[in-house]
This record gives structure tokens, sequence and C-alpha cells, in this order.
């Protein structure tokens, strides 16, 4: 029924490394790898191109996380969480414990979403159906509590920087009416604030600033080899419970038409961090769990949106909406009886998801490697090379202009930020949950017709109830911190 | 030492607002000219058409994988072929299309910038997304498919018919819901189309774009769902929603047991088949010779048989309107949008605003 030819490994490879390199460059999102791999494989054959396209998603993911721990940005948007705590984890000198964990944890996560989309995917795509506005409210509400954590103790800033977040994000057209906000009538307004450029600035074109400031180089003072990319054996052994609720958690919300593994690390980062008591290093200070976490669920949420993708026809998330635009293209209609019509294209993508995500962990050692020797560069070198990676990086987003003069205005707003010590990532929450929480509440509200009726319906509808119930659960566990008598923290089981 | 800090601090800055600055300056040169300036009539000298000589850009105003997209990748490599040169596809989403259209007017009209656009420009000025009009700023090269909506229910909705579901909107205004993929679009102008002519009224849930209405209504988020025909119909082949109409009067070739909602509603015939267009644009002021070169590589384009499988397939109804039948096409177009959004008091400001006139 599957033929697998050997020259289909070739096409996953060089799918692979494309994916891993435009990933790692900041701004050239997995999505827009996806597009571009797809716009070459026009005139070839479905198979080959599948298997090009899947190398890609693959790599791509993987490779957003290397930029995120070596420079500070995040070179996709699901890998803004692996900021939080891989960058502090590079400049305690842990660079190599970071990028080794984050690679090896992606591969996890990756064939821990693999192996659910193949035994029991097609019986859970339908359960992405269930999840309306109200559900979404909820998740995206629970995301946003990660202010909280993201603030560092400064919880006034916190707060005052995630309001300019959310403000940001308002920006541009109104989801709902279609009118202009905030655009002060100006066309580089108008097309709302790109949170990728937004998150650029914010992270990587900041950094450069605040280089320029200091005398000291970045810190990479050891030679690192490439065997010290392979995480330790007892590492791992401490983050296999952070794992085990990352991945399911990534999953689930990969599988979620709306939502994709951006916003999958990050609820895992905030369930890591109300689960697990003591932590290697303080969240946001290095600590291993927060690497670990978004990082497998970014990769399991591959899984769970190709599930949607294959059970029911509809896109898990952007990347799966460019791959379905990929079907259309060679005049197939993707929908939920042409994946039973058409099984192959299951096997395919089964099989070449897994070689992918393996070819995607080793050229991802190579890659880490060689970035880590990149940031031996003296910085006369290096900051001028971020700083062009942060303007080409806005600029490829949506090929516009304006994209990097907001890019721009993040990285001063970004600065000034953190000379007066308020935290900056809570911006970039706020600008990408901002608009789901607005619109999905929106939604939610047309749908019930009142505002007594809305909140009826989050306790009718199961899902909300479910969801609501883990939101109140996550709070109360902050009050009884768990005191561990034995050194071993992650005994709490996860509930999730 | 402090004062070298301060020094290259200082460079720094000035090093990115010159970045910024220069980014600026070509939009802001551009603004004295207002948008609506008559095509200078070309030299007629030129004897050879010296074009063209480098790759051509294709803009899109929405992301990847999008109707438009989709339908921009399916002609755009045959007219490539046929040109001889790369015709590269840009995705520039944002503002419903309008941050490209005007990306691509912000370019020199040389006809190596081209817009491959869509029926919501012809809403963007009533909607106040953008003061840019299809017919004054930009001249269609050619319009090449429109595609058809249909009202689809979840599957386990009581409604088996579009007459039960109008029905029951006009004793019980208001109560069903209709998930659109935003407000101004197609779906929406057909559900207040459907308000207007029939004295039902529905609450409309704008959704960001077609594929999240379309998973609405299979999960019952939505009581009826108005999306393209091809989105929907491998759905609804497999049980996961229900079809009750196409807004056509004939039925869709190959689609035969989806009804048509003319043959239903004689009152909607005369407005209907009304679906989205989609077409290759040029900003106005590209020379004319530009113009009716591509036009004619574009009739080549279209003859191509994969050209036609690839309509077929997709359930596209292929047009074919170029020079002053696209323009009065066009006209016809924006003309019946904007007058329903308006009238349907959807719209921001009244197209008499700007010049568009009432279809008798």
């Amino acid at each position: 029924m599957v033929e697998y030819e050997l020259i289909y490994t070739l096409y996953i490879f060089i799918g692979c490394v494309i994916g891993l390199v435009m990933g790692a460059l900041p701004g050239l999102t997995v999505t827009m790898t996806i597009v571009l791999v797809v716009s070459l494989t026009f005139g070839w054959e479905m198979i080959p191109a599948l298997a090009f396209i899947i190398g890609a998603f693959a790599g791509g993911v993987m490779g957003g996380s290397i930029s995120a721990i070596a420079l500070n940005i995040p070179g996709t948007a699901a890998a803004v969480s692996t900021v939080f705590d891989g960058y502090p984890m590079k400049m305690n000198g842990e660079a190599n414990n970071a990028l080794g964990i984050s690679l090896f944890v992606s591969m996890v996560g990756g064939i821990f979403g693999l192996i659910v989309l193949g035994f029991v995917g097609p019986m859970l795509g339908t359960i992405a159906l269930k999840f309306g506005p109200q559900e979404y409210f909820l998740i995206t509400m629970w995301g946003i509590t990660l202010v909280a954590v993201l603030s560092q103790g400064k919880m006034t800033k916190g707060l005052i920087a995630a309001f300019l977040g959310v403000f940001v994000g308002m920006i541009g057209m109104d989801p709902i009416t279609g009118l202009m906000r905030f655009t002060m009538g100006t066309k580089v307004l108008s097309g709302g604030i790109n949170y990728i450029a937004a998150m650029i600035g914010l992270f990587g074109m900041k950094e450069v600033l605040v280089q320029l400031k200091k005398s000291k180089t970045f810190k990479v003072d050891e030679n690192y080899k490439i065997k010290d990319l392979f995480p330790k054996f007892k590492l791992i052994k401490t983050l296999i419970p952070t794992m085990t609720w990352s991945a399911v958690i990534g999953w689930i919300i990969g599988l979620l038409p709306g939502t994709g593994g951006d916003i999958g690390s990050l609820v895992a980062y905030g369930a890591t961090k109300s689960i697990i008591k003591n932590p290697s290093k303080k969240f946001g200070e290095g600590a291993y769990e927060g690497v670990a976490a978004p990082e497998t669920a970014n990769d399991a949420a591959i899984g769970g949106a190709l599930t949607t993708m294959l059970t029911l026809g509809i896109p898990g998330d952007s990347i799966t909406a460019v791959i379905i635009g990929a079907f259309y293209m060679h005049g197939l209609l993707p929908g939920p009886t042409f994946m039973f019509t058409e099984k192959k294209y299951f096997y395919y993508i089964l099989i070449f998801l897994g070689i992918g995500i393996i070819f995607a962990y080793f050229t991802g050692l190579f890659g880490a490697n060689l970035m880590l020797k990149v940031l031996k560069f003296p910085k006369w070198a290096l900051v001028p090379l971020i700083t062009l990676l942060c303007i080409i990086g806005s600029y490829a987003l949506n090929n516009n202009m304006n994209d990097v003069l907001i890019m721009l205005f993040f990285g001063f707003l970004g600065y000034i930020f953190e000379r007066c010590k308020y935290p900056v990532a809570p911006i970039v929450l706020g600008i990408i949950l901002g608009p789901m929480i607005e619109t999905n509440f929106r939604q939610a509200l047309i749908g019930s017709k009142s505002f007594g009726g809305l909140l009826i319906s989050f306790a009718t509808r199961p899902l909300a109830l479910i969801i609501l119930a883990l939101i109140i659960g996550s709070f109360v566990l902050q009050f009884f911190t768990f005191k561990p008598k034995s050194s071993e923290p992650e005994e709490k089981k996860a509930k999730i | 030492m402090k004062r070298f800090k301060i020094l290259s601090l200082i460079l720094s800055l000035i090093l990115i607002a010159s970045f910024g600055l220069t980014g600026c300056t070509q939009p802001a040169a551009e603004a004295p000219t207002p948008a609506p300036v008559p095509a200078p009539a070309p030299a007629p000298e030129p004897p050879k058409l010296d074009y063209p000589t480098r790759p051509i850009n294709a803009v899109v105003g929405f992301s990847a994988g999008g109707p438009t997209d989709v339908i921009a990748r399916g002609i755009v490599p045959i007219l490539q072929e046929i040109v001889g040169q790369g015709i590269a596809i840009t995705n520039t989403p944002g503002a419903a299309s309008a941050t490209a259209a005007s990306g691509v007017l912000n370019t020199e009209a040389n006809g190596y910038t081209l817009f491959f656009g869509s029926e919501i420009m012809s809403v963007w000025q009533t909607m106040g997304t953008m003061d840019l009009s299809p017919i004054r700023d930009f001249i269609p090269i050619k319009l090449v498919a429109e595609a058809t909506p249909v009202l689809a229910v979840p599957p386990d909705s009581p409604f088996e018919s579009a007459e039960e579901f109008i029905q029951y909107a006009i004793d019980h205004p208001g109560e069903l819901t209709i998930g659109t993929a935003g407000p101004g679009t197609v779906p929406h102008i057909s559900g207040l189309l459907l308000e207007q002519k029939l004295g039902c009224k529905f609450t409309f849930v704008p959704h960001q774009g077609g594929g999240p209405a379309v998973t609405a209504v299979m999960g019952g988020q939505v009581d009826a769902t108005i999306e393209m025909v091809q989105s929907m119909v491998e759905a609804h082949k497999g049980g996961n929603l229900k079809i009750l109409a196409s807004f056509t009067n004939d039925t869709i070739p190959g689609l035969d047991d989806i009804v048509p909602i003319g043959t239903v509603y004689e009152e909607l015939s005369e407005y209907i088949p009304y679906g989205p267009y989609f077409g290759l644009f040029a900003a106005k002021g590209t020379p004319q010779e530009i113009i009716d070169y591509l036009e004619e590589k574009m009739n080549e384009a279209m003859k191509d048989p994969a050209w036609d499988e690839y309509c077929t397939r997709i359930y596209l109804t292929q047009i074919d309107y170029s020079d002053e039948e696209a323009i009065e096409y066009l006209t016809n177009w924006t003309s019946k949008a904007a007058w329903l959004l308006y009238d349907m008091g959807a719209a921001k400001s009244s197209p008499e605003d700007f010049g568009i006139e009432r279809l008798k």
C-alpha cells in the first residue's frame, strides 16, 4: 500500500536542513518556511513534495529554539517561551545544556506527538470541534496569567507591560466590525502590529542596544565540543515529569484549530510553573524545566496539528493551513472523507514525520554547535550581525517595510523598559494573546446574545467547565506551596 | 570612557534612525500625489515592448493557503511559463489585503509589481478599511474566477432545507447565528441579502477568515455558516456538515444534490449568482502596452487545459473579463455590495461619499 522509496529520505533531509536554517533565522517563521518549500514543490508529485514539506516542518520547529537560546531572538513564535529560561541559562554559561535539553526534548515531544497521532489520533480528532469561543477564551486567559511568572516579582510593572501588549494587539482592524482602531489614520498601522516583528524588536533588537551599552562581551568562554550538546542522562531523568505533561498539553493545543505551538508552549510553561515548586533554578533565571516544557510542547503540537488536518481536513494551525493549501494546489480537496479514501497520505505523513524528527535532531546538533561558534565572534562583528538579522527577519515576515519600523520601535521600547527595570516578556504575551482573548470573548458574547447568557454558557458547556476547573486548580495550587520533604520535587504527579 | 559610550550610543541611534527614515521616505514621497490620477497617455513611440526584462512580483494580500492565494497559485505558474520570466507570489497579509494593495501602489507603476486581488477590494471604502478602490486606483488586467458561496448547518442540525432554516429565522428574529469569514466579506453580504430580501434576521458571528467559520459550523458553535463551496464540499460528503443551498440559480456542476437557492426563492434570483471574484490587477498609471501585453498572456494562460482542470476540481467558475468589461463588472459588483452593506447598517460610511452609485 505504501511504497517507500529511498529518494524520499533525501527529500526529507534537504527539507529538514532548509527548515532548520530558516527556523533559526529570526523572523523567518516555520509558516514562511513551509510556504517557500510548498512553492518550490509546485510541479512535483504529491508524495515527494510531502516528504520535502514535512521535513521542513520538523526542522523549522527545531531551529526556532536555537536562536532563542543563543541570541535571545526567538526564531519562531513557538520559541518565545524558550527565551524566558533559555537565554538566562546561556548567560549563566550553560549554553550547551540549554541547547542540548532543548533539542533532545524537542525530539521526544515530536515523537510523542507522532505516536499519539498514529494510534489514537483518528479517534481524538473530533474533540477539536468541541472547542468554541468560550473554550478558546478560557485557554488564552489562562495563558495570560503567565504574566505573574514573567514579571519576576515586580507584579505592578509586569501588569503595566502586559496591558501595553494587549493595547498594542488592538491596533489595526477590529476583528468583529472591521473598523480601524488606533491607527491614527496611517497606513503603517492599518495592518496592525505584527507580533513577531514586535517580538524580534523586544528581544533581539533590545539585546543589541543593551550590548552596545555594556563593554563586556557575550559570555561564551568555554570551548564546546559537539558531544557536550548531548544532554546528560541524569538531567533528562529529572525532566521526565515536565516532559510528560508538556507533551500532552502541547499535543492537545496543537490539535485545536485556532491555536498551535506558540500557545501550546506558553501554556505548558505556565502549567510547569504552577506544578513544580522548586525547579533547578528560579523560573526566568535559567530553570531546566523552563526550557524543557515549551520545547516539548511545541514539537508535540506538530502531531496534534496534523491530527486535525488528517482527520477533519481543517488546519490545526497556520502551518498545516499552508500544507492544506498545498493539497489544493495539487488539485486535491482535503476533508474528512479524503483521508479515508486516500489513506496512503496518512501513512506517508507518519513515516516522513518520524524520519524528519530524527533528522532534525541530528542536524540540529550541528546547527547548535555552529551557533555556539558564531557566538564567539568578537562583539564588533556580532552586534551588527544580530542587528542585520533583526532587520532582515522583520522585513521578510510580510515583505513589508512597516514591520521593520515596528521592530525598531519595539527594540527601543524594550531597551527603555529594561533600563527602568520593567519586564518585557509580558508585552509579547499581551500582543499574542490579547487579540485572541478579545475575538473569542466577543464571538462568545455574540453567540450567547447577552452577558448573562455568556456567564451561563461557561457552566453549561462541559469542556469550558473542565478548563475552568483546571484554571482554578492551578491557582489553588499556587497557595499550597508544597514543601517537599525529600529532595525530589517532581514527586507531585501532574493532574493534567 | 563614559564619553565614548555616549558617543557610540548616539551613533548607533543615528544609524538605526536612518534605517527607519529611509523606510519612511518611500510612502511619504508618494503621499502628495493622491491616488485618483488619471493614467497619463502613454508615449506612442516605443515600437517594441521591453518588458519583462526581470522577474515580476505578484502580491497576494492574504496568507498562503487561503482561497485568494490558492487561486493565484493556480494561474500564476501557467502565466509565468508563457511570459518566460519568473513571477513570484508574495504574501502580504493584513487589513483585508489593503496593506498589500497600498504597498503595491507605493511602488513604481511599471508592471513589475502586480496585485492579485479579490472581491474584498470592493468594500474597502464603505467598510472604512482604506480609501482604495479597485477601479479608481487599479487597472484590472484580467478577472479569472468566481467562487460560489453556500449555506451549511452542523451535521446534527434540525434544519433539513433552506426553507426551514429561513422560516425559522423569520419567526424567531436574531436567534440563529451565522458564522462568516469576517465583516464585509461575501458570506456576510450573502447573509445580509437573505435578511433584506426575505425579511428574516440573523446574528452574524465574524471569524478570522473562512477556515475558522467552517470549523465553527462543523462543531456546532454556530447554527450555520456561509462559505465557499470548495472549503465545505468534502465535509458535506463526509457528513461533518450539511450544505442546505448554494447562492446560485442553477446547480453547481458535479454537485447536483445541493439546492440552488434561486429556485426556492424567486425574489433572490436577480441578485445571484453572487460570489467573490479573483483577478490580476496593476496599479493605475502602468503603461497601456504593459497592460495589453499581460492581458494577452493571461488570455493564453487561461486557455491552458491545466487551468480548466484546476477550476473544475476546486469548483471555481471561470470568468474572463478585461478592459471595459472588467470595469463594468467591478462597478456593478462594488455597487451591489456597498449599498447592501450600507442599507443593512453594516458599513461605516455611505457609498455615496465615494461616488458609488446605487444600481437601478
